[in-house]
């Protein structure tokens, strides 16, 4: 997400448009751009098989650590799941 | 020589007075009550032959431009507090809602009520004192602030010449669209063109370029035009705002963006890789895991998520 510091004078991000005027750090996606995120997942021991569960939400304001309480199509928005079986060979 | 000067004096006279009237040729009366700013700006005429049009508007955020998911309607109270408290604006010259003013109020309303700029200090007291009433859970309040929005007249006739030198100003009997003509409503009788309706830069006059600094205090709120001028555009991209949030889809008016599926699907690509594998931790001793590669592409006009 784009951040933006207060009255842009220092590198403390804020939240509300009155204070905002310039970003300081923007990790949003870009128009036209890929974004790669690659995740390392062990197995545990003696198994074998598992279920990856993939799953992109949209939070509009609150922070990720509450992602379980959060509404659904209110504070939170899943944007697209996926669920893959994996088998080791 | 005498009529000369007289003729020279009315143009200059001319000139003044269309460029102090902002936004129309003539200097719009400007409301005392929040309710005088309601009726200047009631749009439930359009409804009886523009239905679908009014109930796509109705479930949109325009329809909701003070509240939005309530989140707007929090921000618009905590900013009135802070411009209160006399310590975060020392300079702003407003320490109780009395003191307040449209030009307090406009670095906010300049796109979430811009028809607040033809209302008095007086409406900028009154919305001030309802929206912080609704935010702490008034609902004869909160019900008042959901009559100011961004309602069609906002749309197609305040807001719907961008360039007055050479467009002119707005005629407040007319409505503007796509086209030119009658208009079945007696205010409203004509219809006029507006050359950039259906262009970006329409849509980018709130869902704006970065910071306003038009304003003592500037403020920053949506940026997706500026993404959409500096990422997009150079990107090569081709399409209007107009083109994914109202003609795709036959979304029309409801002018939606992330709270639909249909509008999720179009902006974003997602594709997902996964390798199980046999990692050697160190000589004769493996961990089993999997690689998941997780790709999003952003097909949208502008950054996900804007500011």
């Amino acid at each position: 997400m784009p951040m933006a510091a207060g009255w842009d004078r220092d590198n403390k991000m804020m939240f509300g448009a009155d204070r905002k005027t310039g970003y300081m750090v923007d990790t949003s996606l870009q128009p036209g751009k890929t974004h790669k995120e690659i995740m390392e997942i062990r197995f545990p021991e003696n198994v074998k098989k598992m279920k990856v569960s993939v799953r992109l939400w949209y939070l509009p304001s609150a922070a990720a650590e509450n992602i379980e309480k959060l509404t659904e199509n209110k504070d939170k928005f899943l944007f697209f799941a996926e669920e893959r079986e994996v088998t080791l060979p | 020589m005498a009529k000369k000067f007289l003729l020279g004096f009315l143009g200059v006279s001319a000139f003044l007075f269309g460029s102090t009237a902002g936004q129309t040729a003539e200097v719009p009366k400007k409301a005392k009550t929040l309710d005088e700013l309601i009726k200047m700006y009631d749009a439930s005429s359009c409804k009886s032959c523009h239905q679908k049009e009014y109930e796509q508007w109705s479930k949109s955020f325009h329809a909701f431009s003070l509240i939005g998911s309530k989140r707007t309607l929090g921000s618009w109270a905590s900013t009135i507090k802070l411009i209160l408290d006399g310590k975060t604006y020392p300079h702003a010259k407003a320490t109780k809602v009395e003191d307040l003013k449209v030009s307090h109020l406009m670095f906010c309303a300049k796109c979430h009520l811009p028809q607040l700029r033809n209302a008095e200090d007086s409406v900028a007291v009154e919305l001030a004192k309802l929206v912080l009433s609704a935010a702490e859970g008034d609902e004869k309040a909160f019900e008042k602030v959901k009559q100011v929005n961004i309602n069609c007249l906002v749309c197609h006739q305040e807001m719907a010449l961008v360039h007055k030198w050479r467009d002119g100003y707005v005629d407040k009997k007319a409505i503007y669209g796509k086209k030119e003509g009658a208009h079945f409503d007696p205010k409203y009788s004509s219809l006029k063109k507006s050359p950039i309706i259906d262009r970006s830069v329409f849509c980018g006059q709130c869902h704006g370029t970065g910071p306003n600094f038009e304003f003592d205090e500037p403020s920053q709120c949506a940026t997706a035009y500026g993404s959409y001028l500096h990422a997009y555009i150079p990107s090569g991209g081709t399409k209007t705002c107009q083109q994914c949030h109202m003609k795709e889809d036959n979304l029309g008016h409801f002018i939606v963006a992330y709270r639909d599926p249909r509008m999720v699907k179009k902006a974003i690509a997602y594709q997902v890789e996964v390798l199980p594998y046999y990692y050697l931790h160190k000589p004769g001793v493996y961990h089993n895991k999997a690689r998941v590669v997780v790709k999003i592409t952003n097909k949208a006009g502008h950054r996900i998520p804007d500011g």
